[in-house]
């Protein structure tokens, strides 16, 4: 098999240029293995070459990062690279961070495969966590650089492996730091088989595996009370599936990415016009037979009347709620906003559904 | 209670002669199976069709699926509060024509056009990527076709597809009532050795009250706003635990079949006296319409496991609901605080490419988790060589409201598609890893 050229990204500590006295210096590229890269080509045993190394001062990257990746991607592209190794960083905040960017730009850019190493404390990790791309790997390694020998082995045993096209399988296996996107697997043991191996594990005290870790959800603030309700503008939000008639907007049963707002001007109760309703999440005979219970225009309209609070926004906004990505939701949320700040809306009643 | 569990596999199915079981294989008489399904005035037309693992079938419509057991000893009968009086059941003897099932694809017409009460269908594929994620390609398939006449109600339409395939599979498996088993287990939670860790089956299913049929009946109850209620794990394999068969699809409701053969439940007796000691089954409705109904579920369960002196609990759910999950979350954590360890199995969620969260809800004493798979993930269907099912086959919806979708060519769709698609309870050795 032929050598596959690859580029070697480092700092300007480990490009042999100096420590923080020399973080200002700019992106330099150099055809041959320096630093780290020497020792991890040696350990490659031929599998690759490192046709050029680039070095960097951390805060040079930091300061210019558009402009170094660009000429980054202008150099791989010359020497027609198959890969892009950096680092490792170990603990270090900004080279963790330069490494990640990098990481991801070529492999973005040129759909090459990219290997670091860093800390799993590295502020890097992060980013890495939120570009979650197929094509970029992280080994953990120590905080401290004396474990660079270790870190060294294990990336270039890694990038042996993607060299030859070998599939790379799930992270606790071969031992990368997780991106965190999950995919489907067959193993050996039925579900309910593991599940009970791992109740027995769990009341013997032996130690298990949980196959999905906890995560922590963000909290929703509650927002402060509105401080003058009486000329407030209110608007009405529903995701019980309340749409114009006949759908035309084309939302479906579950799993939506938009919204629309529909008018309600000059009516005193959802029963006014005809509506329809799509959500596979409940029954949705009694929602067809009063659509106030998922948008409450009538009580809406007595308490308008009453003058409990100032107006109420002629339209209201809609998304059938069910089975929706968290991040479909949120984008939707974020839209809905900018219209209703965009229309000096004060306050918001949502209705559940 | 002890229940002998006899096995009569099925290697082939035939419509000849009489109906018949003789050395695996089953004949079956159409005329007189037709005759059987049409003393119900409430179906208008009858057929059948057979679908055998690795052949290029797509069978549609399908809304729910059964195994042909029989009870040939002990009291009560196998559907029990369906096909008899309502009788405990679990104890005795019972025969199982296995490896082959009753599938039924009926077509009648909806009064409730969309939204979660609405009849939905499914899909099941012999062949091909789908097949690996459904018990149903694995099972030659009798497939019972029905067309319901026009202005049945919805629970009527339950009825009549619930009759029909359990007294086709009732007449099915009557042809072994004679006939020496191939082999016999025996399920019985009896007096075991007191060092055994005690665990509890918590089974979380999802039902909704206010619907025809909630989605689950036991004993032919459907099961509305109740509390948990203890019940023998032997009693669903006489079949005492039956979905609505209206609603087969979306792979979002274990059918009937399932209900029969649960893979936990299976795990769990034939465990018990070896590294376990199982207590029974905490059959715990959820979806409860307030945070205090999900509370107070939550509670009870917890509370039956721990008046059973349970080390530890299995919990499960079905249902893709994120409302429903809520309730069985809380249960988890109410077991955990009250000394009950736990292990939750359960589908993840995640999105089309995994990247997205794998639970909507999470509490901090769920330490023990186990995957079976993403019912997020979309898989492309290949185009059958030939299409089974009731009605035009032409043009097949599966969730009302939703697109159509045509089954005679490729498409795109999810696992809940499939009949038995997404693995409630750890049937499959499917699971989620994380890159």
């Amino acid at each position: 098999m032929a050598l596959r050229r690859i580029m070697y990204y480092v700092n300007q500590f480990f490009g042999g240029i100096g420590g923080e006295d020399k973080a200002d210096v700019p992106i330099t590229f150099r055809e041959e293995a320096v630093g780290p890269a020497r020792r991890f080509q040696e350990l490659c045993q031929g599998s690759l070459e490192v046709a050029v190394t680039a070095y960097c001062g951390d805060n040079y990257f930091a300061e210019h990062e558009s402009d170094v990746l660009a000429s980054i991607l202008e150099v791989a592209r010359k020497y027609h690279v198959g890969m892009l190794v950096a680092g490792p960083a170990f603990g270090a905040g900004r080279y963790g961070f330069a490494c990640v960017e990098i990481c991801h730009f070529l492999n973005i850019s040129l759909n090459i495969p990219c290997i670091s190493g860093m800390s799993v404390e590295s502020p890097g990790v992060e980013l890495y966590k939120q570009y979650k791309d197929k094509g970029v790997f992280l080994i953990p390694t120590s905080e401290a650089v004396s474990g660079m020998g270790e870190a060294l082995s294990k990336m270039a045993r890694l990038a042996s492996r993607v060299v030859k096209g070998e599939t790379i399988g799930a992270a606790p296996g071969e031992g990368y730091i997780p991106r965190g996107f999950r995919l489907d697997a067959v193993v050996d043991k039925c579900g309910a088989e593991r599940a009970v191996d791992i109740l027995l594990d769990k009341l013997a005290g032996r130690a298990f595996a949980t196959e999905i870790p906890i995560e922590t959800l963000e909290g929703i603030p509650v927002a402060p009370p509105i401080a003058n309700l009486k000329d407030a503008r209110l608007a009405l939000v529903s995701t019980a599936g309340v749409v114009a008639c006949g759908n035309p907007d084309g939302f479906k049963t579950y799993g939506n990415t938009q919204w629309r707002k529909y008018s309600f001007d000059k009516m005193n109760s959802m029963k006014d016009a005809s509506w329809d309703v799509y959500h596979g999440g409940y029954n949705t005979v009694f929602m067809h037979e009063n659509p106030n219970y998922g948008v409450p225009l009538d009580v809406c309209r007595e308490i308008e009347k009453e003058k409990a609070f100032g107006k109420l926004y002629p339209f209201f906004y809609s998304t059938p709620g069910n089975m929706a990505l968290i991040s479909a939701m949120q984008a939707i949320s974020r839209e809905i906003l900018k219209d209703m700040k965009a229309e000096g809306i004060d306050g918001v009643l949502l209705v559940s559904t | 209670m002890r229940l002998e569990l006899a096995n009569f596999p099925v290697k082939d199915v035939r419509f000849d002669g009489r109906t018949n079981y003789h050395g695996g294989v089953l004949e079956i008489n159409r005329e007189e199976l037709v005759a059987l399904v049409l003393e119900d005035r409430k179906v208008v037309s009858a057929n059948f069709d057979v679908a055998v693992p690795g052949e290029q079938t797509r069978i549609v419509r399908v809304r729910d699926v059964v195994e042909p057991r029989l009870k040939v000893s002990g009291t009560g009968c196998v559907f029990p509060g369906i096909l008899g009086p309502v009788e405990t059941v679990g104890q005795g003897r019972t025969h199982r024509l296995s490896g082959v099932t009753v599938m039924t694809s009926a077509e009648y017409k909806l009064t409730i056009l969309e939204g979660n009460a609405a009849g939905r269908t499914a899909l099941v594929d012999m062949w091909g990527p789908a097949a690996q994620l459904t018990p149903f390609a694995s099972t030659i398939n009798i497939v019972l076709m029905l067309k319901l006449r026009d202005g049945v109600s919805e629970l009527e339409a339950h009825a009549a597809i619930q009759s029909a395939e359990l007294r086709v599979a009732q007449r099915l498996a009557e042809t072994t009532r004679e006939r020496a088993a191939e082999d016999v287990e025996v399920f019985e939670l009896f007096e075991t050795d007191p060092s055994l860790p005690r665990v509890v089956y918590i089974l979380g299913c999802r039902t909704t009250w206010h619907e025809p049929h909630s989605g689950v009946a036991l004993y032919g109850l459907p099961i509305r706003e109740s509390l948990p209620t203890l019940v023998h794990p032997n009693e669903f394999l006489d079949g005492a635990a039956t979905s609505d068969a209206r609603r087969g699809g979306k792979g979002t409701f274990p059918c009937t079949w399932e209900w029969m053969n649960h893979p936990v439940l299976l795990r769990l007796l034939r465990e018990h006296g070896k590294r376990l000691n199982f207590l029974g089954v905490i059959l715990q409705r959820t979806r409860f319409e307030s945070d205090f109904g999900k509370q107070v579920t939550a509670a009870c369960a917890s509370q039956m496991a721990r008046l059973l002196k349970a080390d530890g609990a299995v919990i499960t759910r079905t249902g893709p609901s994120g409302n429903n999950f809520i309730d069985v979350m809380l249960t988890v954590q109410a077991c955990e605080r009250k000394g009950v360890k736990t292990v939750f199995l359960t589908p993840e969620w995640g999105g089309r490419e995994g990247t997205e969260l794998p639970l909507v809800f999470y509490v901090p004493e769920a330490s023990a988790m186990v995957t079976t798979g993403s019912l997020d993930r979309v898989i492309t269907f290949p185009a059958p060589a030939k299409v089974i099912g009731a009605g035009d086959t032409q043009i097949v919806e599966i969730t009302p409201g939703d697109p159509l979708i045509s089954p005679s060519t490729s498409f795109v769709g999810d696992k809940g598609y499939l009949q038995g698609g997404i693995d409630w309870w750890g049937g499959t050795r499917h699971t989620c890893q994380v890159y």
